[in-house]
């Protein structure tokens, strides 16, 4: 049997250190005190367990049970003193660790490679996401369209005014610029637009006008006019742009 | 199998994945669009108010990861005065939502007559683009394709940050 680096040969009661090849005869009581130790690796044996040697009556007094322990610790040494390991009012226990089988050994040593893989995986997509996330994350693309309203013509036509969104526009401006264009609208006999977006440019220098509609034959109409002024106070719509573009064609 | 043979495993599935995630970026960022849009720009003299007319037609084409812009300025009689070429890449497309994040890092314009002064335009796209070209190296524009008539033949197009819109002539799209 073997004990880390000793090997107790139970049928001749002797205990040989491997390493030092010192041999140490046991007597009868040693002997049983061992076995009865190596046969329970790691579990606590009172002295009284022990004094039994596997009988069901005690062999031995418990203080030759002591003695005996004593005996084995010096055969040990000093290197290997704690083999035998004294629990105050419990008793002994021979600290020795059985190999777990080899399959069992594999099986631990694939899940290590399966986590360590696992973690690898992790990381690298972990990494490729944050490297990437402005490419694959996107924000919730929100309509860009802030406001419509259906508008009736004096000419009983209906139109569809539509805003888009613009930062810096007020509602005031949105409705000057609103009466402005239905205005010039009610001035034409005919209207072939249905739709008319509306947008101001980010720094409002710009008026951004695009119209859809059908001509009387079914044909689709589209017009698009940017209208830029750079004064102070743009005024986009002036009567000489109502005379030079005619939002009625 | 030796832990050789398992490392070399786990690093391919690894790299497998990875190339698969890049390999979905690329080929959802690929796009072909391609849309005209004319518009006639107005604008007012600051101090006369007097109303100055041009025709600019804007061509996009979006083409696999490469975006290029062409806009072509005209006097209300039709004269060639000037083309803004503004070439880049497609920094990312996000084709559910229609929204298209263009780079653009090269503006070239060339005038077709010097007689013919510049439309106010044309002096402002070149100047924006220029300006970001020179001081990020990169000029970015947003197409969002806000709306397509039924027979897919019309798109409103939104761009950002400038805010300003333009009905186009959807010529390619996949």
């Amino acid at each position: 049997m073997r004990l880390k680096v000793f090997e107790f040969d139970i049928s001749n009661s002797v205990l040989i250190n491997t390493q030092t090849q010192t041999q140490h005869h046991l007597t009868r009581t040693e002997a049983q005190v061992l076995e009865q130790l190596a046969n329970h690796p790691n579990q606590v044996m009172s002295k009284g367990q022990l004094s039994c040697a596997g009988s069901q009556q005690a062999v031995m007094s418990e203080s030759a049970v002591a003695k005996a322990i004593f005996t084995l610790r010096k055969y040990f040494g000093e290197p290997y003193i704690d083999l035998i390991e004294t629990l105050p009012k419990k008793g002994y226990r021979l600290n020795i660790s059985t190999p777990p089988p080899e399959w069992q050994q594999q099986l631990a040593q694939r899940k290590k490679l399966i986590i360590l893989a696992s973690c690898m995986m992790l990381i690298a997509a972990i990494t490729l996401i944050t490297a990437m996330h402005q490419y694959i994350w996107f924000k919730t693309a929100e309509s860009p369209v802030r406001e419509s309203r259906v508008v009736t013509l004096n000419n009983h036509q209906q139109i569809e005014l539509i805003w888009l969104q613009s930062p810096k526009k007020s509602s005031q401006q949105v409705s000057n610029m609103e009466q402005k264009i239905i205005t010039a609208f009610n001035l034409c006999p005919i209207v072939k637009w249905r739709d008319v977006y509306l947008a101001f440019s980010n720094d409002m220098q710009v008026l951004n006008i695009s119209m859809q509609g059908y001509s009387s034959n079914g044909e689709l109409l589209v017009r698009n006019i940017k209208t830029s002024d750079f004064s102070l106070q743009p005024n986009f719509i002036s009567p000489n742009w109502l005379q030079e573009v005619s939002l009625c064609d | 199998m030796t832990k050789k043979v398992q490392w070399f495993g786990a690093i391919c599935i690894s790299l497998l994945l990875c190339s698969l995630v890049i390999y979905q970026h690329i080929k959802a960022s690929e796009v072909n669009i391609v849309l005209s849009c004319q518009n006639e720009l107005v604008a007012a003299a600051p101090q006369t108010q007097a109303i100055e007319k041009n025709i600019m037609i804007a061509d996009f084409s979006l083409q696999k990861r490469s975006a290029s812009i062409s806009y072509r300025y005209f006097s209300a009689d039709g004269e060639p005065i000037a083309t803004l070429h503004v070439q880049g890449g497609i920094l990312s497309a996000y084709k559910e939502k229609n929204i298209y994040i263009l780079n653009l890092t090269q503006s070239k314009l060339i005038r077709h007559n010097q007689q013919l002064s510049l439309p106010q335009h044309a002096t402002h796209v070149q100047a924006f683009a220029l300006r970001n070209i020179a001081k990020e190296g990169v000029h970015n524009l947003t197409i969002q394709i806000v709306k397509t008539n039924p027979n897919k033949n019309l798109a409103l197009l939104y761009f950002l940050p400038s805010t300003n819109i333009c009905a186009c002539s959807l010529i390619t799209m996949d």
